[in-house]
């Protein structure tokens, strides 16, 4: 109100310039007020913050396997497998694995008509938990137009494998080719080395059973 | 069921496949370039080939990510890949900075959960276990850990759970060499209890399982690898409870890999 009253007070002083500063000083302090004003309402909308760390991340990747397992004298069968693996860099990567095939009898069993093992027995199954790294990662070409981006990645881990009526621990190591299709799909081939010891046709001794198989796999 | 109820199950069937995301607009983190200009990869990878550069000044939307790459799109619609040290030359539409923890070490100080797989010895058996932890403070966590042990002669489960003390949660050994300065690692005591089965192997006669409760004390050490990764190493010694006249002791060394979150 003060305001008000002294900017008509200065428009009659004879001093121009004077009235002007005067008048800007008064539009300055009536802005001033303005804001003041702004002030007692206090905004409630909380100002947004870019955190990059709530940004919707992928890093899980679920993979269905088929493909054919050969186990050291049982033949070689269809397996199916399911992998979960979370990537924790570009390169490096953890993941758990599950498995099972069906093996047939032995050579021996087919010629003397003997039996080893019982049906439940000739189930293989197994799990294991692998660190995995991506190798020369970079793109190939279908045709002259169209092309995917893929790397070659090796696993080595650790598991066990319920076969012949028993947990047999087993290392495991494979070497695969990722071809991602979609930013959340990809499809691979792997070819996978389970290590274990078998003690059922006499003497105890390590085998190598290998599985080649092709996989779907999903991000999220 | 009449034929409109029956189209409306499908229809939110198709919407719960399709994603509620697709269907109700999604805000996303919108920056705007400040360097020269930002390189954009086709695909999540160093190995992915550079197709495109957003321009000093040109507004991008940050979709999602994928370790450390950013899926980003312009406003022409054109969608890449960015890294992470891209997006810190960016800023919000307001001028202020975005939040990028630079990395992920800080969250390795105050991480919350950790989940690991390790490999090792049971008396003599090869070990297999599997935990999961939760950390109150940086020193005290607690843990519970599955494990399997497969020997000669009997396959060991264990279950077990324990409360984890790290006096020391960054230390830095190397701090005075060069190269090795960031080296961080974490020693850790605790103790814990659990319970073992005993299952003899299928081609020995007359074994029976046996059920036991256990009591161990555990050391070891957790190494900082890089972002989420730590590398652990750890020993425990176990006193099995067994209802014999005499107890058992038991020791296990292991070594393996966690993420934490």
């Amino acid at each position: 109100m003060l305001l008000l009253v002294f900017v008509p007070k200065m428009a009659f002083s004879n001093d121009e310039k004077l009235a002007k500063e005067q008048t800007f000083e008064t539009q300055e302090s009536s802005e001033q007020k303005d804001h003041d004003a702004s002030k007692l309402v206090e905004p409630t909308i909380k100002r947004r913050q870019v955190d990059i760390a709530k940004v919707d991340a992928e890093d899980f990747e679920i993979e269905l396997f088929y493909g054919a397992m050969n186990v050291v004298d049982f033949g070689t069968n269809p397996i199916e497998s399911l992998v979960l693996s979370y990537h924790v860099t570009e390169d490096l990567f953890v993941s758990a694995s599950y498995g099972q095939t069906k093996t047939e009898q032995t050579s021996f069993e087919v010629i003397s008509g003997a039996r080893l093992l019982t049906d439940a027995e000739r189930n293989l199954r197994y799990y294991d938990l692998n660190a995995g790294v991506n190798l020369l990662p970079g793109e190939g070409f279908i045709g002259k137009n169209i092309a995917f981006n893929s790397a070659f990645y090796a696993v080595l881990g650790v598991g066990s494998t319920k076969f012949a009526g028993d947990q047999r621990f087993t290392y495991s190591g494979g070497l695969g080719y990722r071809v991602i299709l979609k930013d959340w799909s990809a499809v691979s081939v792997e070819v996978k080395d389970h290590v274990f010891n078998i003690d059922i046709l006499g003497k105890n001794k390590t085998t190598h059973n290998l599985s080649y198989q092709l996989g779907l796999s999903f991000f999220f | 069921m009449t034929l409109k109820t029956i189209r409306n199950l499908w229809f939110t069937l198709f919407c719960l496949l399709i994603g509620s995301s697709q269907l109700v607009a999604e805000e996303f983190a919108r920056v705007k370039v400040m360097d020269a200009f930002i390189e954009m990869h086709t695909g999540p990878g160093r190995g992915f080939p550079i197709f495109f550069v957003a321009e000093q000044g040109e507004e991008i939307e940050i979709l999602k990510s994928k370790t450390s790459w950013y899926k980003v799109r312009l406003k022409s619609h054109k969608m890449g890949w960015v890294p992470r040290e891209q997006l810190a030359k960016t800023l919000q539409l307001d001028g202020q900075k975005i939040v990028i923890k630079d990395a992920d070490f800080n969250e390795y100080l105050n991480k919350k959960w950790e989940f690991g797989a390790l490999t090792g010895e049971f008396e003599g058996a090869s070990l297999i276990s599997i935990y999961a932890g939760y950390h109150f403070t940086e020193n005290l966590s607690t843990e519970v850990t599955i494990s399997q042990a497969l020997g000669n002669f009997s396959e060991i489960r264990m279950a077990t759970t324990n409360i984890v003390n790290e006096p020391f949660p960054d230390l830095k050994p190397f701090s005075w060499l060069p190269y090795v300065d960031k080296f961080t690692l974490s020693p850790f005591f605790g103790i814990g209890t659990g319970v073992i089965q005993t299952l003899p192997r299928a081609t020995l006669v007359n074994a029976q399982d046996r059920n036991d409760n256990l009591l161990f004390v555990t050391t070891g050490a957790k190494f900082y690898l890089t972002r989420r990764f730590l590398l652990r190493m750890e020993y425990r010694h176990f006193v099995v409870l067994t209802d014999r006249n005499q107890n058992e002791d038991a020791d296990e060394w292991k070594l393996g890999f966690s993420i934490f979150f």
